[in-house]
């Protein structure tokens, strides 16, 4: 009899996860029942209205949110069950993260080139390796003659490219991009993602992009759609290009 | 979806800046703005100056320990006020013990010095049992004291005497004439008595003596006469020539001064027997005498020096010697006045550490919020609490170290000015280590568990603007709280030395401290309980009623310092007058703690009222779209301020006058000077902490709805 094929696990396992915060009105579900499955290497695109629980999902998928209810399983790691020392190693290893406000995440007080060296410094990478990986990220975010500006000299799209690099600093194997677009014309924009699909295409890392803009469909692989925090869809990317 | 490499744009930089970032001399990016235009000024510079630029290093790069350093250039004015607070609190803290331990020595040498020596007194037949007296003596007191009392002089004293002829003529007795006491004086060694002696009698017995020029005149006597002596209980006569006229009474060192009314005569001591032999049952009373030796009688605490002096005597006295003078009396006396000083001085010494402590905590506080930021963006990234802790570890390092390096000669310096390290010798040294160890353990303990405290704390998600305080700082805020009863205690117990007692007030005044500033936190004064709807006080109250843990910091700072003021004024006042060395160093080093305490309090408040300003103002921004204006701001934040300065003076002068009142070392100055001085430092202080917090809040009180909880680069 011929061997059945196992299929490679997922590298983002979620079945029925819930997220709540508290209120003063009582408790706001952010999530509800939430299902997905992720790929390696696989583009996701997460729609929705404002308060529908995208940002959530991230902050949970991140590491930063700990799931009230459900399974959430990330490169083997069971986010409802780290301890402090796992859930640091995480975040360091497995996810890098852009958030909303994507300049909370670069540290003024450093140049570009130091604010791409420093989440690695954590790691017990060597000097040369640090460097390395820092100059071709910026080289390849087309910042490679800004390495010694400091952030605020930076234009809004060199900001967010900064941004992307610093998240991709640690060579995650799931990126998360909450909002990076938003602000941009179109034509900046698909730059933007370009470049990151240049990066992340070699690495085979899977990327969570939330986004309002469903003319960036064509730089995924899937779209999902969350109302009121349960998944509304589930489609392919060409199913959702307008 | 096809991933190919990003198109290369022109200004990105040029293939090879992925060489440059492995290490080599060409710059990453060769950005072209580093180059010069040709023909443009900078040609000037000529070819060296191109040659330099080509071999730039790579861009800078970044390590945990060089990210601590950038956190101290990154915020240099808090920088230095952390490192102005550990200095000022390593100087006087390694100060203080050490001119405690100085003035001691010092007064003791001079009580030494002025106090009467211990005298013995026995009555012998002849030169034999003189020397018995004085072997048996000797060895009773080297037995019992060992080298701390040295023998000074021997002597026999024989009396009282009238003159019974000068030159041949009776001189009849007159009401009013002086008696007469012979005494003579032994050589140091008794050998040497018995050898003299023999000497006096082979020479034929042409005897002389010798007295006073003022006796001499009162007795009408004149070098050269013939005297002779008879005993006034009866005898023969005893003939001898007035040799010689001496300046004192009483013979070298004033030690055998006769009686009032009674002249005194000296002779050899075989003529003293002699003389003794005439009188029916004379006999001469034999007196030994020996005094503190200063370098061996220090080696014992003063207290037990008097309890094995007062041992001998009673030794003495009980084989049926007299004993007509001791220096037991004045060691004790010592013993309780340098007790109250070392009191006193370990109580100034712990306020002043533990205003310091406190001062720097907030300071370093203050200094690590910068950092919190970035803490929280790099938790979020993956580091660990401990690499956050590494890096608030090597920021305080540094200024830490510097504050050090910067004490220790000053230390050394000011203790030596003040007499405090004995010159030339160096053994001032290991004192001066001793007690800078002191405020620089604690310091270090209550530094690294607050940066600990913090770090553990720091939220792992960027921080959002907001107006309470996060929970890192609350945590930091928390450790402080908590560890300064324990810190209380400890200062005054290790500071404590080893002859003196323990000193319940020490311990208790940082407590009392604490207990001051949260009563006064907890009543806020009747213009912010009463103040109706005027916007300024509405907000002030609902920060001291929603916050009341924001300004503690501050008042206790304040309040230690106005109490350090209080308790060294009288000592710092009386600075130009002191009349011995001791008093002096102490005295200046008092007036110093005043300097250094006031210091400390400036630098807290400053940072405080900076702190608060930028605050407030970003809390308030949102309300100017209701009609706040930047007066009412103003006046608020004046509000909260001048609560936070009645609480740190008024507190402060209350435990700094009951710490007076129960130490009280007997200042020499009169009260009023005292009271006189402490006023005008503490009006020096509060000027300068409102001069202070002008200056560090000079930020305009502008209100902008736009920046409005808006995280900035503060930098």
């Amino acid at each position: 009899m011929k061997p059945e094929r196992i299929p490679p696990a997922p590298l983002v396992r979620i079945r029925r996860l819930a997220r709540t915060y508290p209120a003063s009105s009582g408790p706001v579900a952010a999530l509800r029942g939430v299902d997905l499955d992720l790929a390696e290497g696989t583009r996701l695109a997460v729609m929705g209205r404002s308060g529908s629980g995208k940002s959530t999902l991230l902050d949970v998928l991140a590491g930063l949110e700990p799931p009230d209810g459900g399974e959430v399983h990330v490169a083997g790691h069971d986010l409802g069950h780290l301890s402090r020392r796992e859930r640091d190693l995480y975040r360091r290893r497995v996810v890098g993260y852009v958030w909303q406000q994507f300049e909370v995440g670069i540290l003024p007080g450093l140049t570009v080139f130091q604010n791409v060296l420093a989440p690695q410094l954590a790691g017990g990478r060597s000097r040369g390796d640090r460097r390395r990986t820092a100059t071709v990220l910026l080289q390849a975010l087309r910042l490679g003659g800004r390495l010694e500006a400091r952030p605020s000299e930076l234009t809004p799209i060199e900001a967010r490219r900064l941004a992307v690099a610093v998240a991709l600093a640690n060579g995650p194997r799931l990126l998360l991009l909450d909002e990076i677009t938003a602000g941009l014309d179109r034509v900046a924009a698909r730059g933007l993602l370009d470049d990151l699909d240049g990066l992340v295409g070699r690495t085979r890392t899977a990327v969570v992009l939330v986004t309002h803009d469903a003319r960036l469909c064509d730089h995924v692989d899937r779209v999902l759609v969350l109302r009121d925090g349960m998944v509304l869809a589930d489609v392919a990317s060409s199913a959702a290009i307008p | 979806m096809v991933m190919d490499p990003p198109p290369r744009r022109s200004g990105d930089g040029p293939t090879r800046a992925g060489t440059a970032a492995a290490g080599t001399a060409v710059r990453p990016g060769g950005h072209v703005r580093d180059r010069p235009a040709a023909g443009g000024p900078r040609d000037a510079r000529g070819a060296s100056g191109i040659a330099r630029r080509r071999w730039r290093p790579g861009p800078a790069g970044l390590s945990r320990s060089g990210l601590g350093w950038g956190q101290v250039r990154r915020w240099p004015g808090r920088s230095l006020a952390l490192w102005l607070c550990l200095t000022t609190t390593f100087v006087l803290g390694g100060a203080l013990p050490l001119v405690a331990t100085s003035t001691s020595r010092t007064a003791l040498a001079e009580t030494l010095a002025r106090s009467a020596g211990l005298t013995v007194e026995q009555k012998v037949a002849g030169p034999d049992a003189f020397g018995a007296f004085r072997r048996v003596v000797d060895g009773q007191v080297r037995a019992t004291l060992g080298d701390r009392l040295a023998p000074g002089a021997a002597y026999g004293r024989l009396g009282p005497l009238e003159l019974a002829t000068v030159n041949g003529h009776p001189r009849p007795a007159r009401p009013g004439r002086p008696r007469l006491e012979a005494t003579s004086f032994a050589p140091p060694s008794p050998a040497d008595g018995a050898s003299d002696a023999a000497e006096q009698d082979a020479a034929g017995g042409d005897a002389r003596i010798a007295m006073s020029g003022a006796d001499a005149r009162r007795l009408g006597l004149q070098v050269g006469d013939d005297l002779c002596l008879a005993p006034v209980a009866g005898g023969a006569t005893w003939c001898a020539r007035l040799g010689g006229l001496h300046g004192g009474r009483g013979g070298p060192e004033g030690l055998t001064q006769p009686a009032r009314g009674t002249a005194g005569l000296t002779m050899p001591l075989a003529d003293l027997f002699q003389l003794a032999r005439l009188a029916p049952g004379g006999t001469v009373v034999a007196g030994l005498t020996y005094r503190l030796d200063p370098a061996h009688a220090a080696e014992l605490p003063p207290g037990r020096l008097a309890g094995e002096i007062d041992r001998l005597v009673a030794a003495l006295e009980a084989a049926g010697r007299r004993v007509p003078s001791s220096p037991a009396a004045a060691l004790a006396r010592f013993e309780a006045e340098q007790r109250a000083t070392s009191a006193w001085l370990r109580t100034l010494t712990a306020l002043v550490v533990l205003e310091g402590l406190v001062a720097s905590l907030g300071v370093a506080n203050r200094l690590l919020d910068g950092w919190r930021a970035q803490a929280a963006v790099l938790r979020a990234r993956g580091w660990g609490w401990r690499q956050v802790w590494q890096v608030e570890l090597t920021t305080l390092g540094w200024i830490f170290a510097g504050a050090v390096a910067a004490a220790l000669p000053l230390d050394g310096a000011l203790s030596g000015a003040a007499g405090a390290i004995p010159r030339p010798r160096s053994d001032g040294s290991p004192e001066l280590v001793g007690g800078i160890s002191v405020p620089l353990v604690g310091l270090a303990v209550t530094l690294v568990t607050a940066s600990a405290l913090g770090a553990l704390s720091a939220p792992a998600r960027p921080l959002r603007p907001r107006s309470r305080p996060a929970p890192g700082e609350r945590g930091r805020l928390a450790s402080a709280v908590l560890g300064l009863p324990g810190i209380a205690v400890l200062i005054p117990s290790l500071l404590r030395g080893s002859g003196a007692a323990a000193d319940p007030w020490g311990s208790l005044a940082p407590v009392a401290g604490a207990l001051l500033v949260g009563i006064a936190m907890a009543y806020p004064p009747a213009r912010l309980r009463h103040s109706g709807h005027d916007p300024a006080a509405v907000l002030a109250r609902g920060q001291v009623r929603s916050r009341p843990l924001q300004h503690m910091g501050v008042t206790l700072v304040l309040m230690l310092a106005t109490a350090t003021i209080v308790l060294a004024a009288p000592a710092a006042a009386a600075a130009s007058i002191a009349s011995s060395r001791a008093a002096r160093a102490m005295d200046v080093e008092a007036a110093g703690t005043c300097l250094g305490a006031t210091v400390m309090a400036w630098t807290g408040l400053a940072v405080h009222v900076r702190r608060t300003g930028e605050r407030r103002r970003r809390e308030y921004a949102g309300l100017a779209g209701h009609g706040l204006g930047e007066g009412q701001v103003r006046r608020s934040l004046a509000l909260e301020r001048r609560w936070t300065w009645w609480c740190g003076l008024g507190g402060g002068s209350l435990l700094g006058l009951a710490l007076e009142a129960s130490h009280l070392p007997g200042a020499a100055m009169p009260p009023w000077s005292a009271v006189g001085f402490a006023v005008a430092a503490l009006c020096v202080l509060a000027a300068g902490a409102a001069g202070g917090a002008r200056l560090a809040d000079r930020e305009p009180a502008r209100i902008d709805p736009l920046t409005a909880g808006a995280i900035s680069d503060e930098a």
